[in-house]
């Protein structure tokens, strides 16, 4: 007889983890919806409250954000002073990326790793689709009633709202030779010095002033017109205008300017016709197993501490109307569905144009 | 002869009497290996299949109801955008490997086969710029040959006296974006190359030079068709890598409005808002793995003729270096040109940045604004600490399991003679097409899954690291071991040793120079990965390129570029030590 081949074993071996490989799909298969299902009944505590039942609660609160760690540590020092009890785990991720890992973790059956997490909202999305999110009366936590969003059984509470102008090389262009408006901005003077981001994120709210339409022929103007250096991302955009490679940015985020300026970089940004907003924001996951713990921490963010901590060490500002805005300029906002999808549907057809 | 006309013979019924097989250690050693080899391919290729058969703009869903869709393969194969940029493509894949190889094979022929002094110095500044972040890398050329004020474009224009405001070079260009893609692979592909030159015996060389033939003749007819295995390997792992980068596409090619295949698939699977739609990533993914496919197996062809490859007998093979004679300074001056535009002209960037309180113009004045602060700010960082023992750990670990596995599924694909050795290797191979996203999924599934307590730590970044290298590994160890006589092990059985006894005296001490080039490269590439620690990463597991990731994500340009310099002594370091450990002349 012959021997079996090496393909005969491999063909062994093949099936038996095939089989793993079919029960590790298959585990999914025993339960029902990926998260919990049950009511979502609202945590509504007041601060004090919150910290003084954290004591029955174990382990420690693990939080994500987008921020340096080095940042983070010394952002909410004031807060581990007072709570020397309290241990903080931070990690820092987009929120997409913790959206994704909370995702499996909870079709899995695993605990979650993260009991709140920052960012932007649409990142959020699936976990509000799959009742992930914890109800919280923000109010009762001492969160201003203007700062709450509610989508479907979960709640969210603003802590950053990033408003959006034209950064400028300030050393090599000087406020008067600026435009005062986009439309102003597709002139053939900025051809090849000026910046915009592939994603076209940081200009879809312009379409909730000029409309969806009006904003899509502007862009296609100005990027005939302009010729502009497609550059992704805030930080590398800013970092162009500093060098003088470009002398605008159209990808100009009011915190990362100001934190460039503070460090006397020569950069400083200027609001336009339309101003507009991206809102981020926190939420508690609602198989938190310490929802005091982490609601206690949340609600020293929120608090006036917390924020000025927020804008001294990452210069991000929470104001529902931003005094740096001139009262000329119209701040538009992103904080409906519809206000969302108008702009994000814009964003997605001036990243089109541009992948064009 | 017509079926009818058969005449039916009754067999004598003999009873069929089974050999009972005896289990060798060597049958033992195969399955296991296939066993483990499976274990970690198998979860990110079912991720691979199910995730570009699904609806992912909400994340993978492994539990019913799962959302099946052929979508993703549609907007992969049908959309007109992506076959516009082929031409493209094409160019920049092949451009960037012809650069690579024709480099990376020139001054591996240089430092392991000629008398060229200060080779050992060269080898490590040829490997060093693996550790620059790549968005370092990209700002210096962008900083230096941008076409408003790059330095270079500035001196050129100064000194022609040309009037024109921008120009004459625009690094934003196809040509500069193969350049600067060609010396980004030089590193890997010079390893890759230089392990099997070391590794081989110029026997065969000094008998064509005895018989009188050039140097050139000897070159075309014996030594690189010698190399064929491991130049045919690399071409195809880097084949791979090039059509699925992003960084310099993304960062060089995209200013300028230059897209090609991989930035086509990143827009797809990237929306504005939202989930990374990594369906898109994946249909991609199994499309790479079917084009790897027939390179893949010309190449197991060559390597099934191993035979033909063999230099290393046992005779002796002390190799000697050529002399090189009058043409020495030529090949200083070429090797220290190219280690210079390569690796030191983007280091002094690195340097020069993070020494500035912010990222600006590369020019005099800013010598006025040097500050140390960037290094002090990271220094103090409690994280800084954590982070580079965690990528000290992750690169030394998944190096060490990676190429455990390599040469064990190497010698496998060498010494056993059965054509279906092939699957084994496009199994080793699959991980390097598999996106690291998709790999980053498996991993956290299968550890969410079973009750193995790795979820949370380094060891689980270490895991998928060592998964998604061993093709790497299986790249260099395959042409190696194909270098090495059979004969040597089976005189060692012969002799009464054991398998284990052949393998720790004979084969891997034969080995070693692969096997040390192995190391390093598969540490360089763990600890350059950004994708599977953003994956698996906690606070606790935190390494140097997530800090990295993180500080340039928050606008601190300057500790970006601190936190690279760091990376790249590290990368010194370690180069210098596996280069001493490998038995290299110094």
């Amino acid at each position: 007889m012959k021997r079996p081949t090496i393909a005969a074993r491999l063909g062994v071996v093949l099936a038996v983890t095939a089989a793993t490989g079919g029960l590790l799909v298959g585990c999914g298969s025993s339960g029902g919806p990926a998260a919990s299902s049950g009511g979502n009944e609202p945590l509504r505590v007041s601060m004090d409250e919150a910290c003084a039942a954290a004591a029955e609660e174990s382990g420690d609160v693990n939080y994500v954000a987008s921020t340096d760690p080095a940042v983070f540590a010394e952002e909410i020092a004031p807060f581990t002073a007072k709570h020397p009890d309290f241990k903080i785990n931070y990690t820092n991720l987009r929120s997409d990326d913790a959206s994704q890992r909370l995702l499996a973790e909870a079709q899995t059956r695993h605990a979650l790793s993260f009991d709140a997490l920052s960012g932007d909202l649409p990142g959020f999305d699936p976990l509000f689709q799959q009742d992930m999110v914890r109800n919280v009366d923000w109010p009762a936590l001492g969160v201003a009633d203007d700062l709450v969003v509610k989508q479907q059984n979960g709640t969210a509470w603003r802590n950053y709202r990033l408003i959006t102008g034209l950064g400028y090389n300030s050393a090599l262009v000087s406020k008067d030779q600026l435009p005062n408006t986009w439309k102003e901005l597709a002139d053939p003077k900025w051809a090849g010095k000026v910046i915009v981001d592939p994603r076209g994120s940081y200009l879809g709210g312009i379409a909730l002033a000029y409309g969806e339409q009006e904003t899509i022929d502007w862009f296609n103007d100005f990027m005939e017109t302009t010729k502009p250096l497609i550059i992704q991302g805030a930080t590398a955009s800013a970092q162009k205008v500093i060098s003088g490679e470009a002398l605008l940015t159209t990808s100009a985020a009011d915190a990362n300017i100001r934190e460039s300026h503070a460090a006397g970089a020569p950069i400083d940004i200027k609001y336009l016709d339309v101003v507009p907003t991206s809102d981020y924001h926190t939420v508690l996951m609602k198989d938190s197993p310490r929802p005091n713990k982490t609601a206690c921490f949340v609600a020293w963010l929120a608090s006036d501490e917390g924020a000025a901590q927020k804008a001294k060490l990452e210069f991000q500002n929470n104001d529902s109307n931003p005094p740096a805005v001139p009262p000329t300029s119209k701040l538009v906002l992103t904080d409906s569905p519809e206000a969302l999808k108008t702009s994000t549907d814009t964003s997605t057809a001036l990243a089109k144009i541009m992948s064009n | 002869m017509p079926p009818t006309a058969v005449a039916t013979v009754a067999e004598p019924t003999v009873p069929v009497r089974r050999r009972r097989r005896r289990l060798t250690g060597r049958t033992v050693f195969m399955v296991v290996t296939i066993a483990v080899l499976v274990y970690l391919v198998l979860g990110p290729m079912l991720v691979l299949v199910v995730g570009s058969f699904q609806d992912t703009t909400i994340g993978l869903i492994v539990q019913p109801p799962i959302p099946w869709s052929a979508k993703n393969y549609a907007d992969v194969l049908f959309n007109s955008a992506l076959v516009d940029v082929l031409w493209t493509t094409f160019l920049f894949t092949a451009g960037s490997l012809a650069f690579a190889f024709v480099v990376s094979f020139g001054l591996s022929m240089l430092i392991e086969r000629t008398d060229m002094p200060w080779s050992n110095l060269i080898f490590i500044l040829v490997v060093a710029p693996s550790g620059i972040p790549t968005v370092i890398l990209a700002i210096s050329w962008s900083l230096m040959v941008n076409p408003t004020n790059g330095v270079v474009n500035v001196a050129v224009r100064d000194l022609f006296g040309l009037t024109s405001s921008t120009g004459p070079f625009n690094v934003y260009t196809v040509p500069w974006m193969i350049l600067i893609q060609g010396m980004a692979l030089v590193p890997l592909t010079f390893l890759l190359i230089t392990a099997s030159l070391r590794g081989m015996s110029n026997t065969l060389e000094d008998a064509g030079r005895a018989s009188g033939a050039k140097n050139s003749v000897i070159l075309r007819t014996i030594t690189i068709p010698l190399l064929k295995p491991a130049i045919i390997g690399a071409l195809v792992y880097q084949f791979v890598t090039v059509v699925s980068v992003l960084d310099i596409p993304l960062i060089i090619g995209r200013p300028g409005g230059v897209s090609v295949l991989s930035t086509k698939i990143y827009d797809a699977s990237n929306p504005v808002v939202g989930l990374p739609n990594n369906g898109v990533a994946s249909a991609y993914g199994v499309l790479l793995l079917v084009l790897s496919l027939a390179p893949l197996y010309v190449y197991n062809r060559i390597i099934r003729q191993s035979d033909a490859y063999v230099t290393v007998t046992g005779k002796g093979r002390m190799p000697t270096a050529l002399k090189l004679g009058r043409w020495k300074p030529v090949a200083l001056f070429l090797s220290f040109g190219y280690v210079a535009v390569s690796f030191l002209l983007p280091l002094v960037v690195l340097v020069w940045s993070s020494l500035q309180p912010y990222l600006g113009a590369f020019d005099v004045e800013s010598l006025s604004r040097m500050t140390i602060s960037a290094y002090q700010s990271v220094i103090h960082d409690s994280v800084f600490h954590r982070g580079l023992w965690n990528t000290f750990v992750l690169g030394v670990s998944a190096s060490l399991i990676a190429m455990v596995i390599s040469t064990a599924v190497s010698w496998i694909i060498v010494r056993t003679r059965s054509r279906y050795v092939t699957l084994l290797d496009v199994l080793a191979f699959m991980p390097h097409a598999f996106p690291g996203v998709v790999i980053g999924l498996a991993t956290l599934f299968l550890y969410l899954l079973l009750p193995v307590p790795v979820y949370g730590t380094i060891w689980i970044i270490v895991l998928a690291m060592s998964t998604q290298f061993i093709g790497l590994g299986t790249r260099l160890t395959t042409g190696g071991i194909a270098q090495i006589q059979v004969g040597l092990e089976e005189a060692s059985r012969i002799s009464g040793g054991s398998g284990w006894q052949t393998t720790r005296y004979v084969l891997l001490p034969l080995l070693r120079p692969v096997i040390f080039n192995g190391l390093l490269v598969v540490f360089l590439a763990s600890i350059q990965n950004l994708t599977l620690p953003l994956m698996l990463g906690t606070g606790d597991n935190t390494v140097m390129a997530t800090l990295i990731y993180g500080r340039w994500f928050d606008g601190d340009g300057p500790g970006t570029a601190a936190l690279g310099v760091v990376l790249t002594v590290v990368t010194l370091v370690m180069t210098l030590f596996l280069r001493r450990s490998s038995g290299a002349r110094v």
